[in-house]
Parts: C-alpha cells; structure tokens; sequence
C-alpha cells in the first residue's frame, strides 16, 4: 500500500510534559484517515509536526515518500489544512484574506478564489469583514483557503467545529467527495465519534500522545463487535448464581446493581428468556447489544470516553 | 519573496495603525508650519528646523514601534501565522518580507514629511531657502530618520518574542524615542558613551560632523544595532512553535 504520510516514534514534549509519545502512523494514499482521540490527547501538535509549525523532538515524518528532515516548501506546496481556529485577518473581507494567501503562494487567481467560495458555500461578493463572521462562515473560509490550490494531501483539524448540523453534513459529503472523486488524501482529526464514523476510511486513536490502535475502519468495525446479551432482572444475585453453575455460562459481568451483561452467547435471547422464566426469574428486560464505539474507544483508553 | 512581498503589501494597504502612522509623521511639519505662522512669527529658520528634528526625533520611533507591533501582533493573535506559513512560506521570507514592507511605509511616510518640510521652509523662510541649506536640512532629517529606523529594529524582534503580547514592545518603542531625544542632550564628557549606544547615536550622529571618529562610532554602532537585531528575529521566530 502506498502512503502519503508515514511517521515512526514522533515525540514532543512541552516543558516536561510529553504531548505526543513514540507516535508511528501510516496515512494511505486516496483514503481518509480519521485521528481520533479526546481534547489534549494530541492530535493538533501531530498535525503541526506534519505541517512543519511545531518541531519534533525526535522520530521521523515522510511525506509523499520524502522524509522531512528541514523545511521544504516544495512538499508543503501539496498539502491545504486548517489547524485549530480559523486564522484570517479580522480586518479583510474573505476575497482578500483568500487573496493574500493565494499572493503568497504565487498569482492571484479570481476563479479559483470563486470556486473555493462556492465550495464551501460561501459568497463571493461579500463586503462583510472576517471579523463579523459566524464560527460556521470561519470554518468554511478555512476549507476554501485549504483546498483553494488543489493539493492533493488535506490536514484538516477538526474542520467541523462551530458548523451547524446541516453544514456539518454537508461538510461530510464534501469531504468523502473530495477523497473518493477527487483521490485526495485527508487526514481529519475529531473528538466526535459519530462524525468519524461516517466519514473515514482509517482510523488512529490517539489517548495522551499515544497511538493506541491504527487500523482500517472495517477492521475497527471487526474488533468492536463483541455482542452481548443485556439483562434486567430484579433478582440479580441469584440469576447471576443460576447462569454460572445452571447454565455453564462464564463470561458475565455486572455493570450495575440490577444489571447484568453476558458475553458468552451459547444461548440466544429466546431461549434464554425461556429458560429464566422456566426458573422462576422476573426479567424485566432482555436484549442483545453490540459495542459501540465508544465502548471500544473506552475499553481501548481504559476507562476514559471521548468527551 | 517577491509574493511575500506583494501579500504583506495587501495587507499593509488595510492596517489602520500604519496610515494612523503615516498621518501623524506628516502632522509634525505642519504642525510646525502653523506654529511659525500662528504662534510664534518671530522664529528664525535654524531654530524651526531643530523643533522638527526633534519632534521627528521623539515621535517617529514612538509611530514606527506601534506599527511593527500592530502589525507582527496581529499575525499571533488573529493566528494568522499558521495558514501563512503552511502556504507554504520559510520563515526567512516571511520576517524578510515584513521588514521590506514595514520600510517602504517608513519611506514612504518620511518622504511625504520631508516634502511638507521643504514647501514649508519655501513659505516661512523664503530668504534662506537656498540650495545648500535644504541639502543640508534634508540630508539631516533623511539620516535621522534612516538611522531612527534601524534602530527601531530591535521592536521587530520584541514583536516576535512577545508572540500575541504587545505591551513589551510598546515600552521598548518609548524607551527607545526617549534615549533618542535624549541623545540631542549629551553633554561632551559622555559623547563617546552615548554614540556607543545606538539609540543616543542617531541624534549624535547628526550633532557631529562625517569627518570626526563620533560619527563612525555612531554609524557602527547603529548598524550592528540593526543588524545583530534582525539575525535575533530570524533565529528567534525559526526556534519558535507555532
């Protein structure tokens, strides 16, 4: 498989205190990789490394098959991204802060600062300044900004931050179409869960600057699905009792005090009903579930959720 | 760089603080010009053209600190520094880029004062506007100003150490207008001591003549004071995260 970014033991330490931990990734080419991880945990310092903004205390960061050992504007010519908050000058309207990065980039090209606006949805003859724009308006601007240029990698740090839940699916179908029609590789980096879920090819999850699983979303999808079987009873000591010695069951556990989850599934939810009636058990409820992903992002970080 | 250049000039066109500047450099002389005509009709020329000198002396590094400083902080806090270096530009240009365009204001700002100077001697003093005494009045204030910039350099590099901060660089700036008008006031026993300070060298620098040694310790001086100062900048802003 080809990749367009591929990092081995990438460290940063703020002070004394190590933001990102012996961080290996690999981002393959045309795909969407989703970084994953809690606030703080580390994904936007991963990005500035990529980017060139932060410097690395050690490891290794290969771009298009090049590593990065100094700056290279060449390769960073290739990759549009937004990192944390929007950064347009308050003063400009968004032709002219889109203008004054296209300058910088080279000549000033009416039509493709036209087409980026309409990207994105945003006018292009708007005398408003950036200053009195909402955060959903600022957002946008940054994706134009990003994508102005057709490069062919997208950083984007949490890009739907401030969106409405309209532009956040519409921000989701631009970036699936950006990926799958125009093979573009993007990493994106969320806290949200549901928004990864429906938008990313790879996954990387990331807890306290550590890498903690790098897979295919398939993959993912194959590893979180232990299902289990959810019981509410109300006499949960001795239901617990009769499973284990009655029914051979081993792999239970007891979340709560009526509640109990059991994982070895030698019987379905039929018949186990049955089977407790049979006994003499009020059930009060019975069903069978399935890890979501924030269960296995839990189980993965040891207890800590996403939020 | 020339796209640097030609970025930071769009932005330069939008900063209120450099044509608030610009108006204020152009106040000077004709605020003068009033005073002489209105206030006091009994000065004579020598003395008009020290109270610009030294206005210029006390305000200019004052207007061109608070310029840089806008200017520089704005990138910080507004983070505009990231999306300007991920575009991708090196840190060099960027630094290279706004020291030109920061310049070309200085220039052009003291240009158009310089200009009011000379229609103003043209109305106040018609009998000494002679070839050789504008040469002389304009070579004095175009060195001051030259001089004043170069030494204001050392904000640029305050600038980038105090990141989205401003009142560092904002002390520094009037620090540094005042040892400049202090220089005007040097008594000759400390005149070495002072042209080794860059600051009261760029008034002693217009006090002494080209052929005495005060004049090539001032000159030196204001030049390491620029140049050590901008070697600071680049490393400074290369060392730093974004």
């Amino acid at each position: 498989m080809e990749y367009t970014i591929q990092t081995y033991g990438l460290c940063k330490k703020y002070g004394g205190c190590s933001v990102v931990q012996n961080v290996s990734m690999h981002v393959p080419k045309g795909q969407i990789y989703g970084l994953l991880g809690r606030n703080g945990a580390g994904k936007t310092t991963i990005m500035k490394i990529l980017l060139g903004l932060v410097k690395k205390d050690s490891g290794s960061v290969t771009l298009f098959n090049q590593v990065m050992a100094d700056y290279q504007s060449g390769i960073y010519a290739r990759i549009g991204s937004t990192i944390e908050s929007p950064g347009f000058y308050s003063n400009l309207t968004a032709v002219e802060n889109l203008s004054v990065f296209s300058r910088l980039r080279g000549k000033v090209d009416r039509n493709k600062i036209r087409n980026a606006l309409g990207v994105v949805g945003l006018p292009y003859q708007d005398k408003k300044m950036f200053s009195k724009y909402s955060l959903g308006m600022k957002q946008r601007l940054a994706i134009a900004n990003a994508i102005i240029n057709d490069p062919e990698l997208l950083i984007l740090d949490e890009p739907t931050n401030g969106l409405d839940p309209i532009g956040i699916a519409e921000m989701r179908t631009l970036i699936r179409r950006l990926s799958h029609e125009c093979g573009k590789t993007i990493l994106i980096s969320s806290h949200q869960l549901s928004e990864m879920e429906q938008m990313v090819d790879w996954i990387g999850i990331i807890h306290e600057g550590r890498m903690l699983e790098e897979c295919s979303y398939q993959q993912l999808e194959e590893n979180r699905q232990h299902s289990y079987i959810r019981l509410v009873v109300k006499e949960p000591e001795q239901v617990y009792e009769y499973l284990k010695k009655n029914l051979s069951i081993e792999n239970i556990k007891r979340p709560e005090a009526s509640v109990i989850e059991i994982y070895d599934l030698k019987y379905g939810t039929l018949e186990l009903n049955s089977r407790l009636f049979t006994a003499g058990f009020a059930v009060a409820e019975i069903s069978k579930c399935q890890n979501s992903l924030e269960d296995y992002f839990k189980k993965l970080t040891g207890g800590a959720g996403i939020a | 760089m020339h796209n640097a250049v030609c970025s930071e000039i769009i932005k330069f066109r939008r900063n209120k603080m450099a044509w608030m500047g610009t108006l204020i450099i152009v106040t000077i002389p004709l605020f003068m010009i009033w005073n002489r005509l209105v206030v006091d009709p009994q000065r004579e020329y020598m003395e008009w053209l020290m109270s610009v000198l030294m206005l210029n002396t006390l305000i200019l590094p004052i207007v061109n600190g608070f310029v840089i400083t806008s200017s520089m902080q704005r990138e910080y806090q507004d983070r505009t520094i990231r999306n300007v270096l991920t575009t991708p530009v090196s840190r060099e240009k960027f630094l290279t880029a706004k020291l030109v365009v920061w310049f070309l204001w200085y220039l052009i700002s003291f240009c158009l004062s310089e200009v009011i100077v000379t229609a103003g001697c043209y109305v106040l003093f018609p009998i000494e506007f002679t070839t050789g005494n504008m040469r002389y009045a304009l070579s004095l204030l175009t060195q001051n100003n030259f001089f004043s910039f170069i030494v204001g350099i050392p904000i640029f590099l305050i600038c980038v150490k105090q990141q989205t901060l401003f009142y560092p660089s904002m002390l520094a700036t009037l620090g540094s207008a005042v040892l400049q008008a202090a220089g005007l006031q040097v008594s000759e026993e400390l005149i070495l001591e002072a042209c080794v300070c860059p600051w009261t060298a760029v008034s002693i620098s217009g006090i002494v003549g080209f052929d005495t040694h005060y004049y090539w310790v001032c000159f030196v001086s204001i030049l390491l004071c620029g140049l050590v100062s901008f070697m600071g900048v680049i490393i400074s802003f290369k060392n730093q995260d974004q």
